[in-house]
Parts: C-alpha cells; structure tokens; sequence
C-alpha cells in the first residue's frame, strides 16, 4: 500500500490531502473522501482513514483531504463557506484525477455534513459515477441549530449564565463577529449557506448511483427524512448499518466500523 | 515571517510509518518543537489547538513537528484497546513515548537538532513528562492539562517501561531488604506486589508468559489502589529536577484540582527541591480544550514568554 501526503493548491491556499493506493490500483473508480463538519472530523477520521486503505487494497484509489481552514489545510476555520468546501472537493476530484491517471470515473463518500457537501458537489460535477452518503445532514438549519447550542452550552458551562441565546448569536454572525462552536471560529458566509441547504427541496438532480447510509442502534427503523432525499437521485439505495455514533466522542474506542464497511463494499461489488 | 509547511514521515520502532507535519521557520535556531497528539485526537489537536500553537512557535523561530502516532489520525498501526478510557489509561503510562523517541530521532537526523522542547495537551503533556524523564535530549516540557490520574480499568501501569527503568526498581527492592519497615510494608499489604514482581521476573526467560498471566488474571482492576497514576510523580520529579517545565492547567478543568489534591498536597516538600524550575499557570474559566479564542491566546501569550525567558517564575506563589 502506498500512501503519500502532500499538499495541492485550489487558488490561493493550499489543500492537504493523503493518497492511498494499493500495490495494483486495478478498479476504475477512485474516491475522494468528504470529511463532516469541525471536530466530528477528528473524532471519525480512524473510520475514514481505515475504510480508505480497504478500499486502496481492493484497487480503489482515495484522496482523503482536508478542506480549507480545517486539519492541516491551510487558511483558517472563519475564512470557510459552503462555497469554499464544494470548490475544495472539486479541486480534490481533479487532483485524483491528475494523480491516479487510470481511473475513469470517481466516487464520492462522505460522513454527516461530508455527506451532505458529497451530494451537492455529486449534482454539480461530471464524472461522479458513485455516491456513497454516511450519516447524511438533511437540513443544514437544523444541524446549525445544533451547532450554536454548543455555543450556549459552553456559555452555561463557564459563565454558569447564558449572555448570548442562538438569536443573538446570529445577529453577531450578521455583523461580522465569529462564533465559537466547540473552538471553531464559524463566521457569516459558513453559517448562512448553511442553514440554507436543505436536500429534498433541492432544485437539482443527480446522476450518480448512490448509497445512503443510516448509522443507528439496532432495532431502528429507517429514518423518513432519508426516504424524502431518494427523489434527489436516479439511482438511490437507502441501508441501515448498526454502528456508535462514532463522529461523537462516546466510550468506545472506533477505529474501524466494520458492518458499515461490509454494507457499503457490498453495494459497490453489486454495482 | 513566512513559514514553510511540508508533510512529512518517518518510521517508529516497529517500523510503522508515522505521518507529521512540519512547520519550518526561514531561520530556525538549535532548538525544535514537538506538539504531541492529546490522545485520540490526531496531530492536529482539538479545534485545530495545535496549528495555531505550531505557527506561533514556529513564528518564534522554532522548527516545529506535528506527528500521529500509531494507530492515530493517518499513521500507520492499530489500537487494540476496544474503550476510550483504557486507552487514555496507556497513553497516561506512556504508550507514545518510543513513537515521540522517534520524531526526536527524525529530527535530530534531518535538521541536526539535538535540543528538543516537548509541547501537548492532557495525553500530549503526560507523554512528555515520560520522554523527558527517558531522554536528556528534551530541554523543556510545556504541558497543558497534565493529568495526573490514570483512567481505564485495564490498565498495566508499568507496560511501557523502559528495561532500565524496571533494572533500577528492582536495585532498589534489594537496597530495601535490609530494612526492616520494608518488610513491616510488605507483610501489611501496602507494596506493589505487582510492580515488585514484574521489576524481578525481568531476567527469567520465561518472565513474559508469567507477566502475561499474572496481568489477565481475573478480576484484576485499577481501582483496587487509588486512581494517581503510579509513575506520575517519578517522571515529573525526573524531568523537573533539572529542567524547566510549564503547567497551563484550564480553571474549570478537574484536572487543575486533580494535580492540586492528588499530586501537590502529596509532593509538597518533595516539589520544594525543584520548585524553581516549575511554571504554573492557571486560564480562569477555562475548559479543557481551551476552546473559547481568548483561553488559546491567553495560553499562547505565556507560552510565548515562557519561551522566551520573560515569564515570572509563577510557582512561589502558588497556595499549597
């Protein structure tokens, strides 16, 4: 296995990323991994790191990268937006392409908000033949939501009073200011595009074959919100795949994730 | 001052490659900087904790070393551990400390550079204390969050220590037999049996299949003694005897109360031997990770003194 780090300029900043192929890079698909939203991504990338180097043994190509102002790209968290993260995966799928001359189509996994940004570049860029959706982010408001409620929570935790409610922190947002989700500065341009993406309302389509994966406990049932985004794609298989939250921090150590492996090798073996 | 930013790998003991990155200043001087991974987290840190403390140093002039070690972020290897906690409780009795003997050894090969400081949050900043305590080649130590308990219940407190450490438990044992309040500790329970008998099985041949034995014996937890990790105080005495150390400890961090109850009140005349080599530094309101921008800087600002002499030796202050 092969595995090379190296940066690849998108503009004016440079993107870090780790290719992984295998001694015969045999497959005609090569992946480029989305990673999910700020520190998801560091408690997630073991599973990502290791279902990259099953796939390079298997013949697949991946490029994991780092989008710009995350893990060791360059630039910083508040510089980032929607816009900058599907211009940063379109610079990843060329720079595969470049650096894995035989591949002939590419695939594009991504977990949580990866999977969301994985979707949305998939309508937008030729020659993304397969998708494959972990754990996606259906409505970025909600998952926004979300994120200012670790603001809040913090401020509770510290100040054991809250100064700024998610209104306020918007308004703040709307200004100018930054605002700390879990260390990550997150300034207007991230927070607003954002809360605008919503995945079944969306006015495109896509033509990849695709994979979306619920992650849950066993015994649950397939989210409906999941059943709302199959319109969105042509070819579109919805799974369940009994896993831990692993992008959280939870008691477990996870390192690999492997029934959420074996499914998603399955269905690519099937196509 | 424009840096250069490369990726960068070597290999550890096991021959497992190891990937970093390096922050190079145009004009780096002899001395280097390793930022040591937290624990689960890769070289990156939390919210990206570490960039921002790479640049800074790197800024000063330091070439500075981002690395994963095995079975962490992009390197190579695997974790056995199947809980976080047990884990953590490998790193606190030092896991990392061959990978971090080998960036050092990277470095002083690459760059010539023989005088490392050792940086890192919780397990980072454990880890340094058991590099520094292993290796003169490590000047300073800046740890931030040190941990002083051991978490897990799994937990083989002296797996990872070094040949020559466990010769000089077992010299000591001898030097004790003499001694009558020995015995009198001995026979009332109050010894480390099990560290008494894996520093004497060293040199039977057939001491590994006996350690291994006695450590999957059934029912056999942590929590039978107190959680104070059992080599903390050593590795800190060793390293601050006779080498500068800052403490940042975050105000609404356990941790902070932790080194304070289990380790100070403890140590207290003990530490008065080295206390002009101790820096502590305390971020009022503060969480673990630092996470708000004002705690980083505020902890970036005393680094930077620190690193540069300017900082007042904090410690005589300090309520004990």
């Amino acid at each position: 296995m092969n595995e090379t780090p190296f940066f690849f300029p998108n503009g004016s900043y440079r993107l870090f990323g780790v290719l992984h192929e295998g001694k015969e890079p045999n497959r005609k698909t090569g992946f480029v991994f989305c990673n999910p939203f700020a520190e998801e991504k560091l408690w997630g990338q073991r599973v990502l790191v290791n279902f990259a180097r099953e796939l390079a043994e298997r013949g697949n190509p991946v490029l994991r990268f780092d989008y710009m102002g995350t893990g060791d790209s360059e630039g910083d968290f508040e510089e980032c937006s929607i816009e900058t993260k599907l211009s940063d995966i379109r610079c990843a799928v060329r720079t595969l392409q470049e650096k894995a001359p035989g591949i002939e189509s590419i695939g594009l996994l991504g977990l949580r908000f990866g999977a969301t940004l994985a979707a949305l570049a998939a309508c937008t860029e030729k020659g993304v033949e397969r998708l494959v959706l972990w754990e996606p982010i259906i409505s970025g408001a909600a998952y926004m939501r979300e994120m200012l409620r670790i603001n809040v929570a913090t401020q509770g935790a510290v100040y054991k009073e809250i100064r700024y409610n998610s209104e306020a922190l918007i308004r703040m947002m709307k200004e100018g200011k930054t605002v700390n989700v879990d260390g990550y500065e997150m300034a207007w341009p991230l927070y607003s595009q954002s809360v605008e993406i919503d995945l079944p309302e969306i006015e495109m389509s896509c033509e990849a074959e695709t994979l979306v994966v619920q992650i849950s406990q066993e015994g649950k049932g397939m989210n409906p919100s999941f059943e709302r985004i199959r319109p969105l794609f042509k070819d579109c298989s919805l799974r369940v795949s009994v896993e831990d939250t692993f992008w959280k921090e939870i008691p477990r150590f996870y390192s690999k994730a492997n029934s959420l492996y074996q499914l998603t090798l399955d269905w690519l073996e099937g196509r | 001052m424009k840096n250069r930013v490369n990726p960068v790998s070597f290999r550890n003991k096991e021959g497992l490659r190891l990937f970093g990155i390096l922050h190079g200043p145009e004009e780096a001087g002899k001395t280097g900087i390793i930022i040591l991974n937290p624990g689960i987290k890769s070289r990156v840190g939390p919210h990206r904790l570490y960039i921002r403390m790479a640049r800074t140093f790197c800024d000063l002039g330091f070439r500075v070393l981002r690395f994963d070690p095995h079975g962490i972020g992009d390197s190579e290897g695997d974790i056995e551990e199947g809980m976080a906690a047990d884990f953590y409780g490998t790193v606190q009795v030092g896991r990392f400390v061959d990978d971090t003997s080998a960036a050092m050894d990277w470095m002083e090969k690459e760059f010539g550079t023989k005088r490392i400081i050792l940086a890192g949050l919780c397990g980072g900043a454990i880890t340094a204390l058991h590099v520094g305590a292993r290796d003169m080649r490590v000047e300073k130590v800046i740890g931030l969050g040190m941990p002083v308990s051991l978490n897990g219940s799994k937990v083989d407190p002296y797996r990872y220590m070094s040949r020559g450490q466990l010769e000089e438990i077992r010299r000591s044992y001898f030097r004790k037999l003499e001694r009558g309040s020995a015995w009198l500790r001995f026979f009332s329970f109050r010894s480390d049996y099990r560290l008494i008998i894996k520093s004497l099985f060293l040199f039977l041949k057939d001491s590994a299949k006996n350690l291994q034995r006695w450590n999957n014996r059934p029912g056999q937890t942590q929590e039978s003694n107190n959680n104070l990790n059992p080599l903390f105080a050593e590795v800190f005495h060793k390293v601050a005897s006779d080498r500068r150390v800052l403490l940042v400890f975050s105000g609404a961090d356990r941790l902070h109360w932790e080194f304070e109850e289990k380790y100070m009140q403890n140590y207290a005349r003990k530490i008065q031997e080295f206390r002009k080599n101790i820096d502590i530094h305390i971020i009022k309101n503060a969480n673990h990770i630092l996470s708000f921008t004002e705690w980083q800087d505020e902890m970036l600002g005393v680094a930077i003194s620190w690193l540069e002499g300017r900082y007042a030796n904090s410690f005589v202050s300090m309520p004990h």
